[in-house]
Protein backbone atom coordinates (compact mmCIF):
# COMPACT_ATOMS: atom_id res chain seq x y z
CA UNK A 1 0.00 0.00 0.00
CA UNK A 2 1.49 3.43 -0.56
CA UNK A 3 1.17 6.77 1.54
CA UNK A 4 -1.99 7.84 -0.07
CA UNK A 5 -4.38 5.02 0.61
CA UNK A 6 -2.43 5.02 3.84
CA UNK A 7 -3.67 8.28 4.22
CA UNK A 8 -7.21 7.86 4.39
CA UNK A 9 -7.10 4.93 6.62
CA UNK A 10 -5.20 6.84 9.02
CA UNK A 11 -8.01 8.98 9.05
CA UNK A 12 -10.27 6.40 9.73
CA UNK A 13 -8.30 4.23 11.95
CA UNK A 14 -10.32 3.93 14.96
CA UNK A 15 -13.41 2.82 12.70
CA UNK A 16 -10.94 0.16 10.77
CA UNK A 17 -11.09 -3.55 11.65
CA UNK A 18 -7.82 -5.23 13.14
CA UNK A 19 -6.93 -6.64 9.43
CA UNK A 20 -6.81 -2.92 8.23
CA UNK A 21 -4.90 -1.68 11.14
CA UNK A 22 -2.32 -4.13 10.86
CA UNK A 23 -1.60 -2.66 7.41
CA UNK A 24 -1.41 0.40 8.87
CA UNK A 25 1.17 -0.46 11.38
CA UNK A 26 3.13 -2.03 9.13
CA UNK A 27 3.26 0.71 6.39
CA UNK A 28 4.70 2.65 9.28
CA UNK A 29 7.18 0.79 10.54
CA UNK A 30 9.22 1.84 7.38
CA UNK A 31 7.86 5.33 6.60
CA UNK A 32 8.48 8.40 9.46
CA UNK A 33 6.30 10.30 7.41
CA UNK A 34 2.97 8.36 7.53
CA UNK A 35 3.90 7.57 11.19
CA UNK A 36 4.05 11.30 12.44
CA UNK A 37 0.34 11.80 10.87
CA UNK A 38 -1.11 9.09 12.79
CA UNK A 39 0.64 10.51 15.73
CA UNK A 40 -0.86 13.73 15.02
CA UNK A 41 -4.35 12.32 13.95
CA UNK A 42 -4.79 10.61 17.24
CA UNK A 43 -3.32 13.39 19.01
CA UNK A 44 -5.76 15.59 17.59
CA UNK A 45 -8.83 13.20 18.29
CA UNK A 46 -8.10 12.86 21.61
CA UNK A 47 -7.96 16.58 22.44
CA UNK A 48 -11.63 16.69 19.69
CA UNK A 49 -13.04 13.64 22.17
CA UNK A 50 -11.88 16.32 25.41
CA UNK A 51 -13.78 18.91 23.54
CA UNK A 52 -16.73 16.88 22.67
CA UNK A 53 -17.69 16.19 26.48
CA UNK A 54 -17.42 19.53 27.49
CA UNK A 55 -21.29 20.46 28.32
CA UNK A 56 -23.24 22.38 25.61
CA UNK A 57 -25.00 25.04 26.35
CA UNK A 58 -28.99 23.84 26.66
CA UNK A 59 -30.81 27.23 26.11
CA UNK A 60 -33.58 28.03 27.19
CA UNK A 61 -35.70 24.75 26.87
CA UNK A 62 -39.17 26.19 28.13
CA UNK A 63 -39.00 28.78 25.91
CA UNK A 64 -38.03 26.78 23.10
CA UNK A 65 -40.52 24.50 24.01
CA UNK A 66 -43.10 27.33 23.90
CA UNK A 67 -42.17 28.47 20.14
CA UNK A 68 -42.42 24.99 18.94
CA UNK A 69 -45.91 23.68 20.40
CA UNK A 70 -47.08 27.46 19.38
CA UNK A 71 -46.19 27.09 16.02
CA UNK A 72 -47.59 23.42 15.35
CA UNK A 73 -50.48 22.98 13.37
CA UNK A 74 -53.55 20.80 13.93
CA UNK A 75 -52.63 17.66 12.11
CA UNK A 76 -54.81 16.66 9.25
CA UNK A 77 -56.75 13.70 9.11
CA UNK A 78 -55.05 11.56 6.37
CA UNK A 79 -57.44 10.68 3.69
CA UNK A 80 -58.05 6.77 2.44
CA UNK A 81 -55.82 7.02 -0.62
CA UNK A 82 -52.96 8.00 2.05
CA UNK A 83 -53.76 5.45 4.71
CA UNK A 84 -53.83 2.76 1.79
CA UNK A 85 -50.33 4.02 0.23
CA UNK A 86 -49.04 3.61 3.94
CA UNK A 87 -50.17 0.10 4.22
CA UNK A 88 -47.93 -0.38 1.62
CA UNK A 89 -44.90 0.87 3.83
CA UNK A 90 -44.98 -2.29 5.92
CA UNK A 91 -42.35 -4.55 5.05
CA UNK A 92 -44.34 -7.88 5.84
CA UNK A 93 -46.90 -6.82 3.33
CA UNK A 94 -43.98 -5.99 0.97
CA UNK A 95 -42.78 -8.78 1.49
CA UNK A 96 -45.79 -10.98 0.68
CA UNK A 97 -46.05 -9.11 -2.23
CA UNK A 98 -42.75 -9.67 -3.83
CA UNK A 99 -43.94 -13.55 -3.36
CA UNK A 100 -47.03 -13.34 -4.81
CA UNK A 101 -45.38 -11.71 -7.88
CA UNK A 102 -42.56 -13.80 -8.20
CA UNK A 103 -45.15 -16.95 -8.28
CA UNK A 104 -47.49 -15.16 -10.71
CA UNK A 105 -44.31 -15.04 -12.91
CA UNK A 106 -43.36 -17.68 -12.41
CA UNK A 107 -46.57 -19.70 -13.00
CA UNK A 108 -46.72 -17.70 -16.42
CA UNK A 109 -43.50 -18.54 -17.81
CA UNK A 110 -44.36 -22.67 -17.05
CA UNK A 111 -47.59 -21.95 -19.03
CA UNK A 112 -45.72 -20.16 -21.88
CA UNK A 113 -43.03 -22.68 -21.67
CA UNK A 114 -45.65 -25.41 -21.87
CA UNK A 115 -47.91 -23.98 -24.67
CA UNK A 116 -44.80 -23.71 -27.29
CA UNK A 117 -43.46 -26.89 -26.67
CA UNK A 118 -47.08 -28.34 -27.34
CA UNK A 119 -46.83 -26.40 -30.92
CA UNK A 120 -43.70 -28.11 -31.90
CA UNK A 121 -44.01 -30.99 -30.20
CA UNK A 122 -44.39 -33.84 -33.33
CA UNK A 123 -45.12 -36.83 -30.76
CA UNK A 124 -48.74 -34.52 -30.43
CA UNK A 125 -50.76 -35.89 -33.69
CA UNK A 126 -52.86 -32.64 -34.49
CA UNK A 127 -55.84 -34.27 -36.70
CA UNK A 128 -56.98 -30.43 -36.32
CA UNK A 129 -54.65 -29.18 -39.03
CA UNK A 130 -54.65 -32.17 -41.07
CA UNK A 131 -58.54 -32.03 -42.92
CA UNK A 132 -59.08 -35.50 -43.88
CA UNK A 133 -61.63 -35.66 -46.77
CA UNK A 134 -62.64 -38.55 -47.30
CA UNK A 135 -63.57 -39.57 -43.97
CA UNK A 136 -65.43 -36.06 -43.79
CA UNK A 137 -67.44 -37.11 -46.82
CA UNK A 138 -67.78 -40.62 -45.95
CA UNK A 139 -71.40 -40.18 -45.00
CA UNK A 140 -72.51 -38.16 -48.07
CA UNK A 141 -70.91 -40.98 -50.71
CA UNK A 142 -72.52 -43.74 -48.84
CA UNK A 143 -75.74 -42.03 -48.74
CA UNK A 144 -75.22 -41.37 -52.80
CA UNK A 145 -74.18 -45.39 -53.45
CA UNK A 146 -77.36 -46.08 -51.59
CA UNK A 147 -80.56 -47.35 -54.01
CA UNK A 148 -82.63 -46.32 -51.04
CA UNK A 149 -82.31 -43.03 -50.66
CA UNK A 150 -82.91 -40.81 -53.47
CA UNK A 151 -81.22 -37.39 -52.63
CA UNK A 152 -83.24 -34.62 -52.94
CA UNK A 153 -81.01 -32.98 -55.75
CA UNK A 154 -81.90 -36.23 -57.99
CA UNK A 155 -85.25 -36.01 -57.45
CA UNK A 156 -85.22 -32.59 -58.95
CA UNK A 157 -83.20 -33.35 -61.23
CA UNK A 158 -85.28 -36.20 -62.62
CA UNK A 159 -88.34 -34.60 -62.53
CA UNK A 160 -86.97 -32.00 -64.42
CA UNK A 161 -85.98 -34.26 -66.86
CA UNK A 162 -89.40 -35.76 -67.43
CA UNK A 163 -90.55 -32.36 -68.00
CA UNK A 164 -88.35 -31.50 -70.62
CA UNK A 165 -89.03 -34.10 -72.47
CA UNK A 166 -92.88 -33.96 -72.47
CA UNK B 1 -18.29 11.03 23.35
CA UNK B 2 -21.69 9.56 21.96
CA UNK B 3 -24.33 10.71 24.26
CA UNK B 4 -26.72 8.12 25.24
CA UNK B 5 -29.75 8.00 23.29
CA UNK B 6 -33.22 8.87 24.80
CA UNK B 7 -36.27 6.71 24.30
CA UNK B 8 -40.00 7.36 23.79
CA UNK B 9 -42.48 4.43 24.12
CA UNK B 10 -43.86 3.26 21.24
CA UNK B 11 -46.97 4.20 22.74
CA UNK B 12 -46.80 7.97 23.27
CA UNK B 13 -45.25 7.82 19.24
CA UNK B 14 -48.74 6.30 17.70
CA UNK B 15 -50.41 8.74 19.46
CA UNK B 16 -48.54 11.54 18.42
CA UNK B 17 -48.87 10.19 14.88
CA UNK B 18 -52.41 10.44 15.63
CA UNK B 19 -52.78 14.33 16.40
CA UNK B 20 -52.04 14.14 19.82
CA UNK B 21 -50.66 17.52 20.89
CA UNK B 22 -49.66 16.29 23.97
CA UNK B 23 -48.20 13.04 23.06
CA UNK B 24 -45.96 15.31 20.53
CA UNK B 25 -44.78 17.35 23.74
CA UNK B 26 -43.59 14.47 25.59
CA UNK B 27 -41.65 14.09 22.41
CA UNK B 28 -40.07 17.74 22.32
CA UNK B 29 -38.92 16.91 26.43
CA UNK B 30 -37.45 14.18 25.66
CA UNK B 31 -35.33 15.25 22.76
CA UNK B 32 -35.47 19.10 22.61
CA UNK B 33 -31.68 18.84 24.66
CA UNK B 34 -30.18 16.49 22.51
CA UNK B 35 -31.64 18.62 19.50
CA UNK B 36 -30.63 21.93 20.42
CA UNK B 37 -27.13 20.27 21.35
CA UNK B 38 -26.54 19.15 17.77
CA UNK B 39 -27.73 22.68 16.31
CA UNK B 40 -25.60 24.66 18.18
CA UNK B 41 -22.53 22.24 17.49
CA UNK B 42 -23.21 23.14 13.94
CA UNK B 43 -24.04 26.85 14.01
CA UNK B 44 -22.64 27.87 17.16
CA UNK B 45 -24.55 30.57 18.29
CA UNK B 46 -27.60 30.38 20.38
CA UNK B 47 -30.38 32.30 18.54
CA UNK B 48 -29.93 30.06 15.55
CA UNK B 49 -29.51 26.98 17.42
CA UNK B 50 -33.35 27.77 18.80
CA UNK B 51 -34.69 28.25 15.28
CA UNK B 52 -33.39 25.18 14.10
CA UNK B 53 -34.87 23.29 16.73
CA UNK B 54 -38.46 25.19 16.77
CA UNK B 55 -37.92 24.49 12.77
CA UNK B 56 -37.12 21.09 13.36
CA UNK B 57 -39.77 19.32 15.45
CA UNK B 58 -42.14 21.55 13.90
CA UNK B 59 -41.16 19.64 10.46
CA UNK B 60 -41.11 16.57 12.56
CA UNK B 61 -44.64 17.16 13.41
CA UNK B 62 -46.00 17.61 9.98
CA UNK B 63 -44.15 14.31 8.73
CA UNK B 64 -44.78 12.26 11.65
CA UNK B 65 -47.62 10.01 10.03
CA UNK B 66 -44.56 9.35 8.31
CA UNK B 67 -42.59 7.66 11.02
CA UNK B 68 -41.97 4.05 11.06
CA UNK B 69 -40.53 2.23 14.62
CA UNK B 70 -37.60 0.85 13.17
CA UNK B 71 -35.82 3.93 12.22
CA UNK B 72 -34.78 5.20 15.41
CA UNK B 73 -36.03 9.06 15.88
CA UNK B 74 -32.49 10.55 17.15
CA UNK B 75 -31.78 9.52 13.41
CA UNK B 76 -34.52 11.22 12.11
CA UNK B 77 -33.91 14.05 14.30
CA UNK B 78 -29.92 14.30 13.15
CA UNK B 79 -31.12 14.34 9.27
CA UNK B 80 -33.54 17.41 10.14
CA UNK B 81 -31.29 19.30 12.22
CA UNK B 82 -28.59 18.46 9.94
CA UNK B 83 -30.18 20.01 6.82
CA UNK B 84 -31.40 22.59 8.29
CA UNK B 85 -28.33 24.00 9.89
CA UNK B 86 -26.56 23.53 6.78
CA UNK B 87 -29.11 25.20 4.95
CA UNK B 88 -28.30 27.99 7.67
CA UNK B 89 -24.49 27.91 7.32
CA UNK B 90 -24.97 28.23 3.26
CA UNK B 91 -27.07 31.16 3.72
CA UNK B 92 -25.81 34.68 3.44
CA UNK B 93 -26.99 35.61 7.06
CA UNK B 94 -24.66 32.73 8.45
CA UNK B 95 -21.79 34.71 6.08
CA UNK B 96 -22.69 37.65 7.39
CA UNK B 97 -22.60 36.67 10.84
CA UNK B 98 -19.06 35.11 10.83
CA UNK B 99 -17.45 38.46 10.35
CA UNK B 100 -18.53 39.38 13.55
CA UNK B 101 -17.27 38.30 16.78
CA UNK B 102 -18.83 35.78 18.33
CA UNK B 103 -20.15 36.76 21.25
CA UNK B 104 -21.63 33.33 22.63
CA UNK B 105 -18.17 32.58 23.54
CA UNK B 106 -18.61 34.76 26.22
CA UNK B 107 -21.04 31.80 27.62
CA UNK B 108 -18.00 30.17 29.28
CA UNK B 109 -17.52 32.57 31.89
CA UNK B 110 -14.70 32.05 34.01
CA UNK B 111 -15.85 31.48 37.52
CA UNK B 112 -13.13 31.95 40.87
CA UNK B 113 -14.02 28.74 41.21
CA UNK B 114 -14.42 26.80 38.45
CA UNK B 115 -11.55 24.06 38.31
CA UNK B 116 -8.59 24.81 35.57
CA UNK B 117 -9.39 21.28 34.19
CA UNK B 118 -12.67 22.82 32.90
CA UNK B 119 -11.54 25.89 32.01
CA UNK B 120 -8.92 24.87 29.59
CA UNK B 121 -11.36 22.13 28.76
CA UNK B 122 -14.45 25.61 27.45
CA UNK B 123 -10.69 27.16 26.44
CA UNK B 124 -10.13 23.87 24.19
CA UNK B 125 -13.61 23.88 22.75
CA UNK B 126 -13.75 27.93 21.77
CA UNK B 127 -10.70 26.84 19.49
CA UNK B 128 -12.08 24.22 18.41
CA UNK B 129 -15.22 26.06 17.49
CA UNK B 130 -13.49 28.46 15.45
CA UNK B 131 -11.35 25.83 13.73
CA UNK B 132 -14.66 24.79 12.83
CA UNK B 133 -15.80 27.79 11.76
CA UNK B 134 -13.44 27.51 8.80
CA UNK B 135 -14.79 24.72 7.44
CA UNK B 136 -16.79 24.49 4.22
CA UNK B 137 -20.78 23.44 5.21
CA UNK B 138 -20.53 19.80 4.24
CA UNK B 139 -16.98 19.89 6.13
CA UNK B 140 -18.40 21.14 9.32
CA UNK B 141 -21.45 18.66 8.86
CA UNK B 142 -18.99 15.51 8.90
CA UNK B 143 -16.88 17.22 12.10
CA UNK B 144 -19.66 17.58 14.11
CA UNK B 145 -21.66 14.36 13.63
CA UNK B 146 -18.77 12.14 13.37
CA UNK B 147 -16.01 13.82 15.44
CA UNK B 148 -18.11 15.56 18.33
CA UNK B 149 -21.31 13.57 18.45
CA UNK B 150 -19.68 9.83 17.44
CA UNK B 151 -21.16 9.04 14.69
CA UNK B 152 -19.67 6.33 12.49
CA UNK B 153 -19.02 6.58 8.97
CA UNK B 154 -22.10 4.42 7.70
CA UNK B 155 -24.40 6.61 10.04
CA UNK B 156 -23.25 9.96 9.03
CA UNK B 157 -23.83 8.63 5.36
CA UNK B 158 -27.17 8.11 5.97
CA UNK B 159 -27.64 11.55 7.64
CA UNK B 160 -26.48 13.41 5.40
CA UNK B 161 -27.34 11.09 2.20
CA UNK B 162 -23.77 11.21 0.34
CA UNK B 163 -21.75 8.52 -0.30
CA UNK B 164 -18.92 6.47 1.61
CA UNK B 165 -16.24 8.32 -0.86
CA UNK B 166 -17.85 11.78 -0.91
CA UNK B 167 -17.90 11.67 3.04
CA UNK B 168 -14.37 11.04 3.55
CA UNK B 169 -13.18 13.50 0.93
CA UNK B 170 -14.61 15.80 3.95
CA UNK B 171 -12.85 14.48 6.46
Amino acid sequence: MNCKNIEESIFLYKELSLKERALVDKHIIGCSSCKELLIQVNHQYQLISKAAEMPVPTGNSERIKFRIMKGLEPNQKINLLDRIFLLFEYRWLQSAMGIVSITLIGFFVSEITSASNLAFNKSYKTDVAILNTQRFLQTYIKRRESPKTISLYDQIKNSDFKNSKD
Amino acid sequence: MHQQTVRVSVEVIDEAKAGSERAFGVIVDEYQTFAYRVAFRFVGHAAEAEDIVQEGFISLWKNIHQYRTNIKITTWLYRIIANRSLDFLKSSAAKQRKNHMDMELGYFIEQETTPLSELEGKELLNVIQQAADTLTPKQRAVFVLRDLEGLTVDEVCDVLSISSSNMKSNL
